[in-house]
């Protein structure tokens, strides 16, 4: 290399003499061996990080020199590019040269060549675009002396060049004047560069796109090409590095697959596709990332499209097949499962269109008519490739056809409490009321109706309003049936003879026609019953026993099978028993329902016994005095029951008991003092 | 028409048409009754239903007063109460129009929840009605009675007097009475008065003795419940007055033989100040006995057991004797002769 360049700076050194211009210094003389023919380069096809791929879209480079002798050179920096990228390229270059005395005072020029002569050129004063690749060695876009020839020196020049790494643009020195005479002759003018990135687009072509699609056959490969639009630019071919994702295919119903191509990911892809979809590519064109347009690929498909996929028996439905193909061939037929579900027969309301099942050639638009409730699968299908490759394509839809009759049935008539029951009382007294009603639609039309029910003995008070329309609403039980007066006065009386209870009755019209559900009946049970006598009677207590204080009972209790419990009165009995003992005694009895209290009781001459009496919390007890006293009981027996009476009492007291007074009755003037029969005892259980 | 109203007019068929002016106030209060007032309009109108001649009507109006807190209760409808009381205790209280049948317990449970009425007012107004009626039905209006110490013993004396058969009660309540403590303790001579009433009555009321004895725990009376408990004595009777001699036996087995001699005393001392007392062979015994006892407690005192035990021995034999002379009631002559008997014992 030294060798070479020594020779170099003899030659200059012969032309400086013919021409009488100065030359100072050799720069980059070496550099210029590696040179190559661009038009002969292959473009880099790896594949590169998807970071800061982009390359500038512009770049330049200008210098200026006056009166400069000898002249220096210069470089600087116009850009990076991290891929191949070719740019349009505009350079300049004009350099006066001016002789200094004492030598002779001519003057010439020097344009983008440098200095030229019969020995071609001498790289002195060359303009240069020189790129310092990422990995390592350089090479030039552009040189001068490309330029050099015999007539007047070219000062600018375009073309299309390929840059890639670090670019630089500069001109080298000129020692045209004898060394060490380095004033013989002064530079002045200017030197410069400004490229800009071709744009490219980026598609993708094959062999079997048609208007923008891939018909694919199923099992076949594809041969696809990434198309950079321009497909050249100047003397080159479009660089495109798929980068990233690269080939992507993003099936209609599946996730998107990357990468996809059997052959690696350049920019010829192979793929055997089993699903339609969307093929897109990732690439880096011309120094800028982009993605192509996207390429439908269609596999043979049919579909099929139906005006209605809930109907009733009757409804016709219009079916739409669409075949996605590229060459629709006639479908083969349409069918119905189960058979019977649909029939020929009909019109599809006056669309004039011909119905599915039977017509030759098969239609694409056509109408069946639903015969049968239940759920039906339309089907249609085509053989696509008659050509025996086997491609058969079928579409299924389903359809439900209901009953064109309407259906109403009550689902719930309820109150709060177990089992359904109520009483008047708020917060018991709602009656919760839900229909099922077919066709769903019908549920807002849904018409109730509440009466009293006609399987009892009780006259229940109508309501004021009917409940609000609706399949589900509610009623309150009205407080016009808290009637003392509706009680029965016999003992213990039946239960329809008590129970509120409620008729409800549910209708819609459909189609001018009225459909009702079988009416449920909603009643109070015996628990209810029972609970609904304290409000009926206004217990003066307030109280209103809970449900699960009651509890079933046997004996001189009221009118139920069930009682009111209180286990502190219990407990407090046992231990009068107890305290009693050796003797015993008899309870003749703790419960009364109110209405057994107030009717029943000593009916055949009272107009009913105490309102309040706490018999009806289970708090009371008549306890049975011995020996029992009759009509025809002697002075002696009496005595002994008033003792017996008198012993009792005493305990009972001392226990806590409230005990009837011993005074004589005034309500019973007959009786010369009150108890001699039973003692009653008593406890107020309001806790 | 409301309920209150349909009741009235319910009360107008059954109510004998002879009473029109009583069927007049029914449906009168009835009206008001229904007519929406304040509670204390409320409550006044409960009250004037108190008045009522129907004992249903009055019993209902008292279970609905009684159904308000106390502090709901306007004056009227307590001093309404209270009278309520003392005339159904004397008698006084509205006659009603109609009798009951036998099952019809009406009247019993509603003194029962009147007297619950006046007691809660706590207003030493109730007294008398309490003392006369409401003691015959609880224990705790007993002890309320008895609470007030000198002060309700002419009330318990009236009440006895006029309600024979409130007298177990009235024993009971005395012998609360005789266990005060504190300010409103009876003083020696009424306590003595009052013993002496108890243990007169024993004859007639033994279970309600016992029953006092036990509720005062009258130690004194063991010898005497002891003969209540005898073989031939009516059943009732026995077992009440055998529970009551258990239920006292460990009280007594505690007490000093000198808190017994003094209480045996009290007792003598009692019965020595009734009618006929003071005169004739009952005036001798009284006199020997009490001078007995008192020699008794002298030695007691002074640690000297053996003349102390003579004396009681000479007392307890002058006790029997003076039952067959007729000095002394069976019931007296058991307390002095079985007590002095038991303190010897103990000596």
């Amino acid at each position: 290399m030294r060798i070479l360049r020594a020779l170099v700076l003899r030659l200059l050194a012969r032309r400086w003499i013919a021409s009488g211009i100065v030359g100072v210094v050799v720069l980059l003389a070496s550099c210029h061996d590696t040179l190559t023919d661009p038009t002969t380069r292959l473009l880099p096809t790896a594949r590169a990080a998807t970071s800061e791929l982009d390359s500038p879209s512009s770049g330049s480079a200008e210098f200026n020199v006056s009166a400069q002798a000898p002249l220096a050179g210069d470089q600087n920096l116009v850009g990076h590019y991290h891929t191949a990228t070719i740019v349009a390229m505009d350079v300049h270059q004009h350099f006066g040269i001016f002789g200094a005395p004492p030598y002779e005072l001519k003057s010439g020029e020097i344009g983008l060549a440098g200095r030229s002569s019969g020995f071609g050129c001498s790289h002195q004063g060359e303009a240069y675009l020189l790129n310092y690749h990422d990995g390592g060695g350089y090479d030039f876009a552009f040189t001068g002396c490309s330029l050099a020839g015999p007539s007047e020196p070219v000062n600018t020049f375009s073309d299309t060049v390929v840059v890639n790494g670090s670019v630089f643009y500069g001109y080298s020195y000129d020692a045209a004047c004898p060394f060490p005479d380095e004033a013989c002759a002064a530079y002045t003018g200017s030197s410069g560069v400004s490229i800009s990135r071709v744009p490219a687009t980026l598609g993708i072509t094959g062999d079997s796109i048609r208007s923008g699609t891939l018909w694919a056959w199923p099992r076949r490969e594809y041969l696809l090409t990434a198309a950079p639009t321009p497909a050249r630019m100047g003397r080159y071919a479009t660089p495109v590095l798929p980068v990233g994702t690269g080939w992507t295919f993003a099936p209609d119903s599946a996730t998107v697959e990357s990468n996809i191509c059997e052959n690696g990911s350049g920019r010829i892809c192979t793929k055997t596709f089993q699903k339609s979809g969307i093929l897109t590519l990732s690439a880096v064109v011309n120094g800028e990332q982009m993605a192509s347009a996207p390429l439908r690929v269609q596999m043979p498909a049919l579909k099929l499209s139906l005006s209605a996929d809930s109907v009733v028996v009757g409804d016709t439905v219009i079916a739409t097949t669409t075949v996605l193909w590229v060459d629709p061939t006639p479908l083969s037929y349409y069918a119905v499962n189960p058979a019977a579900a649909a029939a020929i027969e009909g019109d599809a309301a006056g669309a004039a269109l011909p119905p599915c099942l039977g017509t030759k050639p098969v239609p694409t638009r056509c109408y069946l008519v639903f015969t049968q409730p239940g759920k039906a699968t339309v089907e249609v299908g085509a053989t696509l490739d008659p050509r025996g490759r086997g491609v058969f394509a079928l579409a299924r839809r389903s359809v439900t056809i209901t009953s064109n009759d309407a259906k109403i049935e009550i689902a719930i008539a309820a109150g709060p409490n177990t089992a359904g029951s109520f009483t008047t009382r708020a917060g018991e007294n709602v009656i919760r009321l839900e229909a099922h009603v077919t066709p769903a639609s019908l549920a807002p039309q849904v018409q109730w109706s509440i009466t009293d029910s006609p399987d009892d003995e009780v006259l229940t008070a109508p309501l004021a309003m009917p409940p609000a329309t609706g399949a589900s609403s509610s009623f309150t039980v009205p407080r016009a049936n808290e009637r003392k007066s509706r009680w029965p006065a016999n003992h213990p009386g039946r239960l329809i003879q008590k129970a509120l209870a409620y008729k409800a009755a549910a209708s819609i019209v459909y189609q001018g026609k009225t459909y009702s559900a079988q009416p449920v009946t909603v009643k109070q049970d015996e628990s209810d019953v029972l609970r609904q006598e304290y409000i009926d009677l206004a217990v003066p207590q307030g109280i209103i026993p809970a449900r699960d204080v009651l509890s079933p009972q046997s004996g001189n209790g009221g009118d139920y099978a069930i009682a009111v419990a209180n286990a502190t009165f219990t407990d407090r009995l046992i231990k009068l028993a107890q305290a009693w003992q050796p003797h015993t005694f008899v309870v003749n009895g703790i419960y009364r329902d109110p209405v057994h209290n107030a009717f029943h009781v000593g009916k055949q001459k009272s107009s009913g016994t105490i309102s309040a009496s706490w018999h009806q919390y289970g708090c009371g007890a008549d306890l049975q005095t011995f020996p029992i006293v009759g009509g025809s009981a002697s002075p002696e027996q009496i005595a002994a029951a008033r003792l017996f009476w008198d012993g009792l009492s005493e305990e009972a007291r001392k226990l806590g008991f409230g005990v009837e007074q011993r005074d004589r009755n005034p309500t019973k003037p007959t009786q010369p003092y009150s108890g001699v029969g039973h003692v009653h005892v008593e406890l107020k259980c309001r806790a | 028409m409301s309920l209150p109203v349909r009741r009235a007019a319910r009360r107008l068929i059954v109510s004998r048409p002879s009473l029109i002016g009583r069927v007049v106030a029914l449906v009168l209060a009835a009206v008001a009754f229904d007519t929406r007032m304040s509670v204390a309009q409320d409550v006044d109108v409960l009250a004037s239903r108190l008045t009522m001649p129907d004992v249903h009507v009055r019993a209902e109006a008292v279970a609905r007063l009684n159904a308000l807190p106390v502090s709901a209760l306007t004056p009227a409808a307590r001093a309404a109460m209270i009278t309520l009381l003392e005339q159904e205790a004397t008698g006084q209280a509205p006659v009603s129009p109609d009798t009951a049948a036998d099952g019809d317990e009406t009247y019993d449970e509603y003194i029962i929840d009147l007297t619950s009425g006046v007691m809660r007012l706590q207003d030493p107004a109730g007294l008398r009605g309490l003392a006369l009626l409401g003691i015959q039905t609880r224990e705790d209006v007993q002890q309320y009675v008895a609470s007030f110490g000198v002060r309700s013993l002419p009330l318990l004396t009236e009440a006895w007097r006029l309600k024979p058969n409130a007298r177990p009660s009235i024993i009971t309540t005395w012998a609360f009475s005789a266990s005060l403590t504190g300010p409103n303790a009876l003083t020696k001579e009424d306590r003595q008065a009052v013993l002496a009433q108890i243990l007169s009555a024993s004859d007639e009321y033994p279970i309600a003795v016992a029953s006092a004895a036990r509720s005062a725990s009258l130690v004194a009376l063991v010898p005497v419940l002891a003969d209540m408990a005898s073989p031939t004595a009516n059943e009732v009777i026995r077992s009440r007055a055998e529970k009551a001699i258990t239920l006292l036996t460990p009280a007594r087995a505690v007490a000093s033989p000198l808190a017994l001699l003094d209480e045996t005393a009290q007792w003598l001392a009692g019965f020595c100040r009734t009618e006929g007392s003071h005169t004739g062979a009952r005036n001798g015994t009284c006199t020997s006995l009490q001078n007995r006892l008192a020699n008794a407690r002298e030695h007691v005192v002074a640690g000297r057991t053996t003349p102390a035990i003579n004396v009681l021995m000479a007392a307890e034999r002058e006790a029997a004797d003076a039952r067959s002379k007729g000095a002394l009631t069976a019931a007296e002559s058991a307390l002095i002769a079985g007590n002095a008997q038991y303190i010897a014992s103990r000596l």
